[in-house]
């Protein structure tokens, strides 16, 4: 996933950068809501990590206005603001979650994970797919009952088709969920890593659609 | 003397005091004056009475002098004035004397009427009344009135019958009817003064009217009631006093104002870097190989997390006293319930699993600071699962009432005691901060609430519950 922090905090933006990259996702980290404005602009993210006091204004009211101009993208609100009626402004703003600071990391990948599952329209962690089980909290894919080990590029890419099953996807779709592992992606590295997941997944499980990109085939 | 703390009684008093002596004042002078003009009357009967009784003497004399041959008893005309009426030039009185003027003695029958001596000019007494006898006379003679111990006396003196009379009253008649006057005159004041006082007294308790209803706005409202005083229809007396009183209300709400803008912002302020340190050694934990750097990355997470859960706990009671715990708008308590219930879920879905909860299926609306619930609710849960062991219950009332209880042994009444005392702990307390219970209490007491515990629960044998009834 392509996911925005909107973090001031130096300390903890790091740490949270880290976490989120280690779970095999891309970030881009904004420190002020100018920022945060530009690159939601330029790019589309797969969910925000948004702090509510920012250097330059109030985190609702940039989620206001994304709300407004019509971007549903997944919203987890991440503020020292701890009080139920903050809490209920923010959920009442567009926010998907809300986690108080401090927060344990672990949590924070577990939400992250929960809320894109909610968007993906499946909330369940475990996901049965003909003769493959995925359990998506521990990236765990088992075939016919048998683990199968997948490098955290494959488990990026794989994540990224289960989030929109059956759907194509376009090869710079897949680029931007490896974009946090390869800072320059080569020429055919999508087309590797597919290769990759279809001898471990089964041959067909992702079917190439020439010239426009791939889909997971759900049957 | 001190005066009674009471303003209507203060003023009654002062009122009715000033009006006493008014009216005494009053009624002394009154007194004095009538006594005066009593005096010029009395003196005038003294005169008269003289006038009247002289002829008689005289005639007495005259009888007396006949009887030894040196008076003739022809009648004479009266010529108008009073020496010719006492002396005809003939030398005999006219009209003739009744013959009971003779009865002198009979006048002594009565101890307070008039006596009287009739003396010639060289002073011996020639007639006289028994009573008179004790009478200290002037030693000279002359006409007029003069007052001698006990008697006031009128001397009228007849030149040409070489005779003077003097009447005497006795002084005590004076002075009894002048006491009876005094008497007479203050009578109505003994009866008016009761009824003026409570009149007085009534007045003034009505007149103070304004000034019990202000003392019974401020009586009425809570410890978080902060509203300025409605000054419509105030008694231009008490307007100051309720400016003042508002103006204090404005300070103290501005500095609860800041006080909990001071501890939100503080909480904010500390939160992050708190938040900001704990994820780097979570960090350090998660990309470190080396058992001894992750150990000590523990040992930093978890003293980090204690510091936090003591801020927050610090915070929250520095929010619990220093805001306002009633709100206008009413809100949901289940509402706020689910949200607490959920970010517990989600922190410790463990414990989560532990939880029953009761809550009616109709909104449960109230004037309490949704934060303060959540903060009371908060605490009353994780005290519960700090030191209750297995199942906890929660329950809210369709009244408002809200209960967290939990099984453990009963607590000693003193230490059940001493459980709302700040920074009070169980024997069980393991992280605990001690400040739950504590901001509880805290906040239920400044919502004007209840807050009771029990242990063991009601009609059972084991557990603790706390109520709170707001």
């Amino acid at each position: 996933m392509r996911i925005l922090l909107i973090e001031d905090d130096k300390s903890l933006g790091s740490a949270v950068s880290d976490q989120i990259r280690a779970d095999g996702h891309s970030l881009d980290w904004a420190q002020t809501l100018e920022e945060a404005r530009d690159l939601t602009r330029i790019s589309r993210f797969d969910l925000l990590l948004l702090d509510l006091m920012l250097p330059d204004g109030r985190g609702i009211t940039f989620l206001k206005d994304q709300r407004n101009a019509g971007n549903s993208v997944p919203v987890i609100i991440l503020t020292a603001l701890d009080q139920v009626s903050d809490r209920i402004a923010g959920l009442n703003a567009g926010a998907d979650d809300y986690l108080v600071k401090p927060f344990d990391l672990d949590e924070l990948s577990a939400r992250i994970g929960s809320v894109a599952r909610r968007y993906s329209g499946n909330p369940n962690p475990m996901i049965e797919l003909a003769d493959l089980s995925i359990d998506l909290p521990a990236k765990s894919v088992s075939r016919d009952g048998q683990p199968v080990t997948l490098t955290g590029r494959e488990w990026a890419l794989f994540e990224a088709f289960l989030g929109r099953p059956g759907q194509l996807l376009s090869k710079a779709q897949l680029e931007e969920a490896l974009y946090s592992f390869d800072d320059e992606i080569g020429s055919n590295t999508i087309e590797v890593h597919v290769s990759h997941l279809r001898k471990k997944l089964g041959r067909d499980r992702i079917q190439t659609e020439r010239g426009l990109g791939y889909r997971l085939v759900t049957q | 003397m001190t005066l009674p703390h009471s303003l209507g009684l203060r003023i009654a008093l002062l009122i009715g005091a000033g009006i006493t002596v008014l009216w005494l004042v009053a009624a002394i002078v009154t007194a004095g004056l009538m006594s005066h003009e009593m005096n010029s009357v009395f003196d005038r009967e003294l005169s008269a009475t003289a006038q009247r009784i002289l002829p008689f003497a005289l005639r007495e004399q005259r009888l007396r002098a006949r009887n030894d041959g040196t008076e003739t008893d022809e009648p004479s005309r009266p010529k108008g004035t009073r020496d010719e009426v006492l002396t005809p030039p003939n030398g005999r009185l006219w009209p003739p004397p009744p013959p009971e003027s003779r009865a002198i003695a009979r006048l002594d029958e009565r101890p307070d009427t008039v006596e009287f001596v009739v003396r010639n000019q060289a002073g011996e007494v020639l007639l006289q009344t028994d009573g008179s006898k004790t009478i200290t006379l002037p030693a000279r003679i002359g006409a007029g009135y003069v007052t001698v111990p006990g008697y006031r006396l009128y001397t009228d003196i007849s030149r040409r019958a070489g005779l003077s009379i003097t009447v005497a009253e006795p002084l005590d008649h004076r002075q009894s009817v002048r006491r009876n006057m005094i008497v007479l005159l203050s009578l109505p004041l003994l009866i008016a003064l009761p009824f003026g006082l409570s009149g007085i007294f009534l007045a003034v308790r009505r007149a103070l009217n304004p000034v019990r209803s202000l003392e019974r706005a401020l009586a009425r409202r809570g410890p978080q009631n902060l509203d300025p005083l409605a000054s419509d229809g105030m008694v231009t007396e008490l307007r100051p006093i309720a400016a003042g009183i508002n103006g204090l209300i404005n300070r103290l709400r501005s500095a609860f104002e800041s006080e909990r803008s001071f501890a939100s912002n503080a909480a904010h302020e500390m939160r992050t870097p708190v938040a900001g340190a704990i994820a780097q050694a979570q960090r350090l934990r998660a990309e470190s190989k080396d058992p001894v750097a992750i150990a000590r990355a523990l040992e930093i997470e978890s003293g980090l997390k204690r510091l936090s859960r003591l801020s927050e706990k610090l915070m929250q009671m520095a929010r619990a006293e220093g805001a306002r715990l009633r709100v206008e708008e009413k809100t949901d308590l289940r509402m706020i319930l689910d949200i607490l219930l959920d970010d517990m879920r989600r922190a410790d879905p463990q414990f989560a699993a532990a939880i029953t909860v009761e809550r009616p299926a109709t909104p449960v609306m109230s004037d309490l600071d949704p934060d303060a619930f959540a903060i009371l609710a908060r605490n009353l849960i994780e005290n519960a699962r700090k030191h209750g062991q297995g199942e906890i219950g929660i329950a809210l009332q369709p009244d408002g009432r809200f209960s967290v209880q939990n099984d453990c042994a009963p607590l000693p009444a003193d230490q059940l005691a001493r459980m709302s005392d700040r920074f009070a702990r169980g024997d069980g307390a393991g992280d605990g901060t001690g400040l739950g219970l504590a901001i509880a209490h805290v906040i239920a007491e400044r919502a004007g609430a209840d807050l009771s515990l029990y242990s063991p629960i009601p009609d059972q044998k084991r557990g603790f519950m706390a109520i709170f009834s707001g």
